[in-house]
Order: C-alpha cells, then sequence, then structure tokens
C-alpha cells in the first residue's frame, strides 16, 4: 500500500471513531443510571404506564402503518401513478421533513375538538380524540408511516419483474401474485420497515405532546420528570426506557438477519 | 389450422415500433426468431403473451382471436431469457406453481409425469440457486409444460449456458418439444442455434420480420446482403445482366462474364451471392460441369476454427473455405496463382430495385 494511501485510511478512521463516540457515550453514561436504588423508578404506576403506552401504542402505529403503507408502496413500486408519481413520493416522504411540533398543531387543526375530522368525532359520537391514546397513535403514524412505505417499496422495485411475468403467464391473477411473490420476496424489506416505524414511534415526542399529554408515553414521562423533578429521576427513566428499546431492537435485528 | 397466426400486428413500445408483423406457426413446428440485439425479439414475444398491448392487427392461437384477452388466460407458455424460477420455492413448488390456477386434473400424477420427462425428479426438493445451468432449463421448462401450453415461446433462454452446453440443451428442447409436440417460437441472436432448433427461421430486423422461411432457403437464397452476412462470412457481389437465355444468366461483374440461373432480364442490376463453401480452388483448371473458371492471385489466408478462409483476387475478390488438409496438399500461399471455379446454381440472384 502506498504511503499516502496508508494515511488516507488513518485519518478516515480517526473520524469514523469520533462518530462512533459521539454515538454511543451519551447512551453509554445513561446507562449508569441502571443502579439498584435507581430501579425504585419502575414501581412507580405512571412510569410502568408510560412505558405500556409507548410499547403499545407504537406497536399498534407499526401495524397500522405496515397494513396501509404495503399496498401504497405496491402500487408506487409499479408506477402505478403515472405522470402523479413524484407528487405521490413527495406527499409520502414530507412528514421526515416537517418539524414534529407543527406536525402535531397541524394535526390538531385536524383532530381537535374544533378540528374538521374531531368535530365531527365530538359532535356525533361525542368523541374528544385529543388527549385519547388514539391521539398518540395519529401521532405517531403521522411521523412514522414513511418508514414503512419507503422500505416496502424499495423491496417491492428489487423484486425481479419477470418472476412476476412468469407468474402471469403460469395463470396467477395479481392478488396471488402479490402474496405469492412480491410478498415473500420483499419480506424482510417489509419487515425492516416495520421496525424502523415502530423504533420511530416510541420515540416520537413533539407530534404526541401537542395531540396528548395525557395519557403520557414514555417520552412525555421523561421530559415531565425532567420539569418537575429531577434530572437523576428522568434519567433513570430514561436509561429504563433505553434498555427496553435496546433489547427489542437487538433481539428483532437479530432474528430478521438471521432469517435474510 | 395453424398453432398461432399473426396478421399484420403493430405494436408501439416507447420509440420502438413492431411494424406489419405476419407469420404462422404448424402445428407442432418450431419456428426460430433470428435477429441482433434491439431487432424487436423480446418485444415481439412479449406482444404475442400479451405483456404489450397490440395497436393493430390480430393474433389467433389454434383459430381463436386472443389480440386482446389478458395474458394469464391466453394459454402461453412463456421461458424467459433468465428463467425468471422462483427463488424462494423449491423446484417443485416452483413446477407445481401454475397447477394452481388451472382446471387440470390429476396434479400429483401429472408432477411424476414431468418429473420423469425431465430427469429431474431427483432435485425436486432443492432450492432453484443451488441447481446447474442446464438443470434450471429443464426446471423452468418442466414448469412451463405441466400447464399445458397451446404453444410456447422462449426468449433466448440458453444464452447464459456456454458454447458446448447451450447445443446440448438446444436439443433437448428440441426433443422434449416434438415428443410433446408442441409448437414453439424460439428467439436468438444465435445462427448456430436457430438452425438447429428452427424447423423455419424467420429474421427480424428493426421491428420487421424481414425473410421467413426453411433454414438452407435462407443460408443459400437470402433476400438481402444484410441477411446473407447475418450467417457469417459470405461473397455478396453487384453485376449487371447481360443476356438471358432460358434462364441461364450471363453477368457483368467487374468485367468479368459470370453465369447463373434467375428471371432476370438484360441490363438489370443485381446482387449475387455465392457461400463461400461452394467456391472450389484448384491448381490446374479440370473440366467440370461448372462454368465459371477464373484464375486469380491468393490476396488473404484466414484460419477461422476448422475451416480455412482463402480470398483469392480475379477482378473481383471471392472467399473460398477449404481445409487444413487442402491448403497444405495444394500448397496455397500468399500471391500464388489459383483457379476458382463455383457452378452456375450456386448463385443466387436478388434484382436491386
Amino acid at each position: 500500500m502506498r504511503k499516502s494511501d496508508k494515511l488516507t485510511y488513518t485519518i478516515f478512521f480517526i473520524i469514523s471513531a469520533i462518530v462512533l463516540t459521539f454515538i454511543s457515550l451519551p447512551l453509554i453514561r445513561l446507562f449508569f443510571f441502571l443502579t439498584p436504588q435507581n430501579a425504585s423508578v419502575l414501581k412507580s404506576r405512571s412510569v410502568l404506564m408510560s412505558f405500556w403506552n409507548s410499547l403499545s401504542l407504537s406497536f399498534i402505529t407499526a401495524v397500522i402503518s405496515a397494513v396501509f403503507g404495503v399496498p401504497l408502496a405496491f402500487l408506487m413500486s409499479k408506477r402505478s401513478f403515472g405522470k402523479f408519481e413524484r407528487f405521490v413520493e413527495t406527499i409520502v416522504d414530507v412528514p421526515l421533513a416537517v418539524p414534529h411540533t407543527v406536525a402535531g398543531i397541524a394535526l390538531l387543526f385536524i383532530f381537535g375538538r374544533r378540528g374538521i375530522l374531531g368535530a365531527i368525532a365530538y359532535n356525533s359520537f361525542d368523541f374528544k380524540i385529543t388527549g385519547t391514546r388514539v391521539a398518540i397513535v395519529l401521532a405517531m403514524l403521522f411521523v412514522s408511516l414513511s418508514y414503512t412505505v419507503d422500505s416496502a417499496r424499495e423491496g417491492f422495485k428489487s423484486v425481479d419483474r419477470s418472476l412476476e411475468k412468469a407468474a402471469t403467464v403460469l395463470g396467477a391473477p395479481l392478488h396471488s401474485i402479490f402474496g405469492t411473490i412480491y410478498l415473500p420476496l420483499s419480506r424482510s424489506s417489509i419487515l425492516s420497515g416495520f421496525m424502523l416505524t415502530w423504533a420511530r414511534a416510541i420515540s416520537e415526542f413533539g407530534a404526541v405532546v401537542i395531540l396528548a399529554y395525557y395519557p403520557m408515553t414514555a417520552p412525555v414521562k421523561i421530559y415531565d420528570a425532567f420539569t418537575q423533578y429531577s434530572l437523576s429521576t428522568s434519567g433513570a427513566i430514561a436509561a429504563y426506557l433505553l434498555l427496553m428499546c435496546m433489547s427489542i431492537f437487538l433481539t428483532l435485528r437479530f432474528a430478521i438477519g438471521e432469517k435474510r | 389450422m395453424s398453432s398461432i397466426l399473426l396478421k399484420k400486428v403493430n405494436a408501439s413500445i416507447g420509440n420502438f415500433d413492431l411494424s406489419d408483423i405476419s407469420f404462422s406457426v404448424g402445428k407442432g413446428e418450431i419456428l426460430v426468431i433470428v435477429g441482433d440485439n434491439g431487432a424487436g425479439k423480446t418485444k415481439l414475444l412479449e406482444t404475442i403473451a400479451g405483456f404489450l398491448p397490440v395497436k393493430s392487427g390480430k393474433i389467433e392461437v389454434f383459430g381463436k382471436d386472443i389480440t386482446y384477452t389478458p395474458t394469464s388466460k391466453r394459454g402461453i407458455g412463456f421461458i424467459f431469457q433468465n428463467l425468471a424460477l422462483f427463488p424462494h420455492m423449491s423446484v417443485r413448488k416452483n413446477i407445481m406453481y401454475g397447477l394452481k390456477y388451472s382446471k387440470i386434473e390429476g396434479k400429483k400424477r401429472l408432477l411424476e409425469e414431468i418429473a420423469q420427462i425431465f430427469g429431474v425428479k431427483k432435485i425436486l426438493d432443492r432450492s432453484p440457486e443451488t441447481l446447474s445451468g442446464g438443470e434450471k432449463q429443464k426446471v423452468a421448462l418442466a414448469r412451463t409444460l405441466i400447464t399445458d401450453p397451446k404453444i410456447i415461446l422462449f426468449d433466448e433462454p440458453t444464452s447464459a449456458l456456454s458454447i458446448k452446453e447451450r447445443e446440448k440443451v438446444g436439443i433437448e428442447i428440441k426433443k422434449i418439444l416434438k415428443k410433446l409436440e408442441k409448437p414453439a417460437i424460439f428467439v436468438t441472436h444465435n445462427e448456430n442455434e436457430a438452425f438447429l432448433l428452427g424447423d423455419r427461421i424467420a429474421i427480424i430486423e428493426r421491428g420487421k420480420i424481414i425473410q421467413i422461411g426453411k433454414g438452407g432457403e435462407i443460408f443459400y437464397h437470402p433476400v438481402s446482403e444484410k441477411i446473407a452476412k447475418f450467417f457469417g462470412t459470405t461473397n455478396v457481389f453487384k453485376g449487371t445482366v447481360l443476356k438471358n437465355e432460358n434462364d441461364s444468366v450471363v453477368l457483368n461483374v467487374n468485367g468479368k462474364a459470370v453465369t447463373a440461373l434467375g428471371k432476370v432480364v438484360e441490363g438489370d442490376e443485381v446482387t449475387m451471392f455465392i457461400r463461400p463453401e461452394d467456391v472450389v480452388l484448384m491448381k490446374e483448371p479440370c473440366k467440370t460441369s461448372a462454368r465459371n473458371l477464373f484464375q486469380g492471385k491468393v490476396i488473404n489466408i484466414l484460419k477461422k476454427g476448422p475451416l480455412i478462409e482463402v480470398k483469392v483476387d480475379v477482378e473481383f475478390e471471392i472467399t473460398s473455405f477449404i481445409t487444413k488438409g487442402s491448403l497444405e496438399k495444394f500448397g496455397i500461399d500468399m500471391g500464388k496463382k489459383m483457379y476458382v471455379e463455383f457452378k452456375a446454381t450456386a448463385v443466387h440472384l436478388v434484382k436491386i430495385e
């Protein structure tokens, strides 16, 4: 190897080390909060409830994203929108670029008590959406649905077109081709989209806090503890949330990676 | 009745046009469509299969108009260039795939039969990615034939194989098609494969069928220089008809009188084709029935596989294929004087319009 090449590698490795440290250091520091005396925060019903809310509602969000996002992703992968293709792509990806508090405010105008749909729910069914678990799921969906669509779309796109043609000449109707060819061959892409959406939904704070401060999700609870109690209390809750997320996602990632 | 019939089929794909495609394939016949890359071979097959829409014209399969029938209901088999085996299914599931959508009875027995015919019994539980090139071909063909298509379209499925394997697979495909009496359209850019497989050959160029006929017909009587040269080195000259007596023609080619047979009249400008294997080289002239005998100098010797191309200048440059044995026997060398002879019947004439 040339001397200058060696130097290039060395510099790039140093830069990479900085990036990796920047990401892992704060998280590692947080793990030091996982002490026996801090475990007492888990005895608080409100903390446990917030964890449960975060986990279950983000999971529901990921499921809804898959149910609604996969058909959309399929149409997009087949360029079914014609000249509106770019337009559709932009709409799908816009939530990724919108500040989450902005998303929250925007959703409030639709689902708030005086919002377009919120008013209908309130007047017809006497149901106030804001401040409920429905509102939390709506907020989570808005900011995380894009991940499922994007990932599934790329998965569908990578399926060799001749496989669909082969299935067609063998007599298969489209719904069978979708079920027997596209879905199984895009499984890992759809699953990784599902995971990304779930992870994004768990972490959502901005949009959720505007649509529903209560019932509290874990990020809201941490913020609440941070403003009302102390850094160490919020740090302890944060550490347990981190532990929980890491264990779920590392397990899933491992499981999906194995099957690939 | 023909198995498939195309009547003046026109189709547009982007800025590529298939124009006025008309031909038919007989029962149990294999038609090979030959053309260069981009000539429209795949597009033609995809139009027949219904992946691409027809603009005008008609496609009939066993007398039934299928021009606007959806692909899945055309009863056509298609073997793709990459074979398109489903990578996530076993060989068995691949072969059985089409049966789910057909009303054929005795599906289990059918699989057994097909597996027997194709000799794939031992690999039924394997995944496609573990198969050899030849095995993949068999699986693709078995998967198609099990649904009993009325006609099978092949889109250069052997192009990924080595030359040797390609020939072997080609012969097997032909054997199976003939045994099951299945008509087929086979597309390739390889002229050897065309001769090997085709009962008839069609030449496609820029979206048009420019000649169709039996292999020998196209080989010895090409309608254009382009087709003649498609089958490798050949002799193509331009000449003028000097006289025609009972279709025995004398032509002027670069000042030399060449005798040929043909229905052309005095004054016609013609293109003449002479296959190099019909051109005989001799040291001394000998009395033969051939009326075309010229003397000239060897100007090029080119070794090409088993044959040697010798080019002789006899006022026009004519190429002959000879064997290594002849080369040594006659002591043929650059600059050497040789006699060139070919029969009048070996000359194929096409009038220049």
